[in-house]
């Protein structure tokens, strides 16, 4: 699971050609699959519904706090200045601990963070929040939780959680997801 | 063969209408259904490409090509559909769907609708957030070159059963149309055939063809009256050459006799040109012969000779001149030349006349002559020509009588109208065939070396003025006894002297009454009117009356009298009365004395002539009265005013 394959890579290289300048190209294999995570994350929220009020105005920028070391943060950024989410920029906001500030639609837990996840989602509960984790299998995941599959990078759903959330997540998405927890 | 014509071209026309119009109908159809065919199935591949990209588009998002391949393979469900793929936002065949073989291409191609042989191509972009994240490419017969031999067919079927059922509603339809003019076409040969005018056609309707029917019908009733018209002057023109024909052929019948009577006359001239040669020569021969011996031997005759010889010569030139003057007469007669007075003539004083001419030759020849004059006959005939046919008669009655024989001479009334003078001699008679040639020219019947002088032209003049006068010579003779010669004229009587009134006389002119008394000269060889215009103007005061017997003694006595008027009888002897007008005019002792003219040719021609030429007044006998004494009151009038 922690090698990407070949292949992958070169899928991840032809993303990241698209998606960020070549100079930024640093960290290896690590940071071409979190380009391509990255690139991810940025899209989710064209296919999760928020409720109105959480979005607040139009023109806001879509907000997603992100819990994890320095140089995923970074990718990410360069991945968010050139998305957009329902029109509205993407702004990426480090966070530093569990709880969570106002203001916030998503939130990105990294692997090397596996450690506050559990209290992230506990204070992201009930919130209208969408919650994205990459936790391996048996431990409580986010509403989308990546995973690597035959070299490339997948994830599941889980539906009960973002209803209780109040979000609605696109059946377009769930068609691409590998596995849907919650679906009846 | 015209009666399938017509309905033909009829059926033609229908037929071709109704293809056309089905043609255009069909064609319409079929383009517009082929369009909406098109457009519907280009939609439609549109719309597929759309829902595959927006379904496709979070497998491309998420680097799916599981998922993309799914939804890519539910395209079996629509077969028409060979070939689809998926691209990638760098143009990389994202995923591909096949089922005829035919690959995708592996490069994505620019979005829009495209025709690859019999195929349809449509690419259209999927766009995520307007942004163009992938392309899908969908490959699917087009089909619509496959649906035109349906197309046809379809057409083809409705097309046929559309013409079966207009083939039948117009031969239905047509034969409603055609059916009076194949009758009218059908009299209309019967005519021709038969010549038979008195067809008509029937009229079923008040339509066009009704009127051609009623036109057609009005022709033939023209064409029968003409014909029964040519017909009819047909028939009249035969029958106008039939009579043209008949009068032809009696003409040319009329010709024949005619012509034959031509040279019949044309013999007996000739025949008489050789008799009047010999006998012309026959006194010449005794002249010529006896003046010969004459001159030759006038010492030696003896005085008694030489007047026996001078007597012959004399006695032949004698017959000549007695021949030629008469040849002149007949030649005159014949030619028309003779102009007739007639008026009623007193036979009594007539037979007078020719009894003291004949008297010395038969008391010369020892002949009894008896006249019966006691008769009181009048006989209309010219005078002077009657005497010399009595002359005539009696001198042969004489001439050829036995010695001591007797001539009687007398008339008798035949019935009513006609009167017979006869002539009977006691001679030797006629036998029967020489009375057929009696009336021949120069036939003398034997007596040509005979004693008697003659000419053989007496008898033939005397028939000929007979004739002219109206009347008929004939002779009955029994040999041995004698022969009766008789002619008959129309009896007539005297005119009765008309009462002249005192009115009349007291309307003449005081200037005539009063004056010396007038003198009237009237020129008439005719007693018998001369004793009638003496009676009438005896009843006049103041007048004295001359007369003349013919025109040259009354030129005379006009002369030496200077009578204030003349009244001039035409014919007469020695000159006429239009010789003697002619001589007065010219004399300017007599030219102003006026000329009545009172003769008995009352031929407007005549009259007109006579007026024209200088008479005062031209009056024909009969005279009326009043006419002559009016004639003669305003000649006298006239006279005195010249005077």
């Amino acid at each position: 699971m922690a090698v990407p394959s070949v292949r992958l890579r070169r899928r991840l290289l032809l993303l990241g050609m698209m998606a960020l300048p070549a100079a930024s190209r640093a960290n290896g294999e690590a940071s071409t699959e979190y380009q391509i995570k990255a690139a991810f994350v940025c899209k989710f929220g064209n296919y999760v519904e928020w409720p109105a009020e959480a979005l607040g105005r139009s023109g806001e920028p879509f907000r997603i706090g992100v819990l994890g070391d320095e140089a995923v943060l970074e990718v990410l950024r360069r991945t968010a200045a050139a998305a957009s989410v329902a029109g509205r920029p993407v702004e990426m906001l480090p966070l530093s601990r569990a709880d969570l500030p106002d203001g916030l639609h998503a939130i990105y837990i990294t692997r090397s963070v596996t450690a506050q996840a559990a209290s992230a989602l506990a204070a992201a509960r009930g919130r209208p929040i969408l919650t994205i984790t990459e936790l391996d299998q048996g431990r409580t995941a986010g509403m989308i939780n990546f995973v690597i599959v035959d070299d490339k990078v997948r994830f599941d759903i889980q539906l009960p959680a973002a209803a209780q959330s109040g979000l609605k997540i696109s059946a377009r998405l769930l068609g691409v997801a590998r596995r849907i927890e919650g679906r009846n | 063969m015209l009666r399938f014509s017509l309905q033909h071209r009829l059926l033609a026309v229908t037929m071709l209408t109704t293809l056309v119009a089905l043609f255009v109908a069909l064609g319409a159809m079929v383009t517009y259904d082929l369009h909406a065919y098109h457009e519907g199935w280009v939609s439609d591949l549109q719309s597929q490409a759309e829902l595959i990209g927006r379904s496709t588009a979070p497998a491309l998002e998420f680097d799916d090509a599981r998922v993309a391949h799914e939804n890519l393979s539910l395209l079996r469900l629509q077969s028409r559909v060979h070939a689809a793929a998926v691209y990638g936002a760098n143009g990389q065949s994202f995923a591909t769907y096949t089922t005829s073989g035919v690959a995708p291409p592996a490069r994505a191609e620019p979005p829009g609708v495209r025709y690859d042989g019999r195929d349809l191509l449509v690419v259209q972009s999927i766009l995520q957030d307007g942004r163009e994240i992938g392309r899908v490419y969908l490959r699917a017969e087009y089909g619509l070159w496959q649906r035109v031999p349906t197309y046809v067919g379809i057409a083809t079927a409705v097309a046929l059963a559309a013409l079966i059922v207009a083939l039948m509603l117009s031969m239905r339809l047509q034969r409603a149309v055609v059916q009076p003019i194949l009758a009218i076409g059908s009299v209309a040969r019967d005519v021709m055939l038969r010549q038979d005018y008195s067809r008509r056609a029937p009229k079923a309707r008040d339509d066009e063809v009704g009127v051609l029917a009623d036109s057609f019908n009005g022709m033939l009733g023209e064409i029968e009256r003409h014909s029964r018209e040519v017909l009819r002057l047909n028939e009249e023109l035969e029958a106008r050459v039939r009579e043209r024909t008949a009068q032809l052929e009696a003409s040319n019948e009329e010709l024949r006799v005619a012509t034959a009577a031509a040279e019949k006359a044309n013999r007996a001239k000739s025949e008489f040109l050789s008799s009047m040669s010999h006998e012309l020569r026959t006194p010449l021969n005794a002249i010529i012969g006896f003046g010969q011996l004459l001159g030759g031997s006038v010492a030696e005759l003896g005085g008694e000779r030489r007047q026996e010889y001078a007597e012959h010569i004399v006695g032949a030139g004698k017959h000549l001149l007695t021949l030629i003057n008469e040849i002149l007469n007949l030649a005159r007669i014949e030619s028309g030349h003779v102009e007739l007075s007639l008026e009623p003539v007193p036979l009594d004083g007539l037979l007078d006349e020719c009894r003291r001419m004949m008297e010395p030759l038969a008391t010369q020849r020892g002949i009894v002559l008896r006249f019966e004059t006691s008769g009181g006959f009048v006989v209309h005939a010219d005078r002077t020509r009657l005497k010399q046919v009595l002359l005539n008669l009696v001198s042969n009655a004489i001439k050829y009588n036995r010695p001591n024989g007797t001539v009687t001479v007398g008339g008798e009334l035949t019935d009513a109208r006609q009167l017979r003078i006869a002539v009977r001699d006691t001679g030797a008679g006629l036998a029967p065939d020489q009375v057929e040639a009696l009336f021949q020219p120069f036939n003398r019947l034997g007596h040509e070396a005979g004693p008697e002088q003659g000419t053989g032209i007496g008898l033939v003049v005397t028939k000929r003025l007979v004739e002219l006068m109206g009347g008929r010579v004939g002779v009955q003779s029994t040999p041995g006894e004698g022969s009766v010669f008789w002619v008959e004229l129309l009896a007539s009587e005297l005119a009765t002297l008309p009462k002249t009134s005192a009115a009349h006389i007291d309307a003449l002119p005081a200037s005539v009454r009063e004056g010396p008394p007038a003198t009237v000269l009237y020129v008439e060889d005719n007693p018998a009117s001369l004793r009638l215009v003496e009676e009438l103007l005896r009843a006049r005061r103041g007048l004295r009356l001359l007369t003349a017997s013919n025109g040259r003694s009354g030129v005379e006595v006009a002369r030496a009298e200077r009578p204030d008027v003349i009244l001039m009888d035409n014919n007469m002897p020695l000159m006429t009365g239009r010789e003697a007008q002619a001589l007065l005019k010219q004399d300017p002792r007599t030219a102003h004395i006026p000329v009545i003219a009172l003769t008995a040719n009352a031929m407007p021609d005549a009259a007109a002539a006579s007026l024209k030429a200088g008479f005062f007044r031209y009056l024909t006998k009969p005279l009326d009265a009043a006419e002559l004494m009016n004639a003669l009151d305003s000649a006298l009038q006239y006279s005195l005013e010249r005077r």
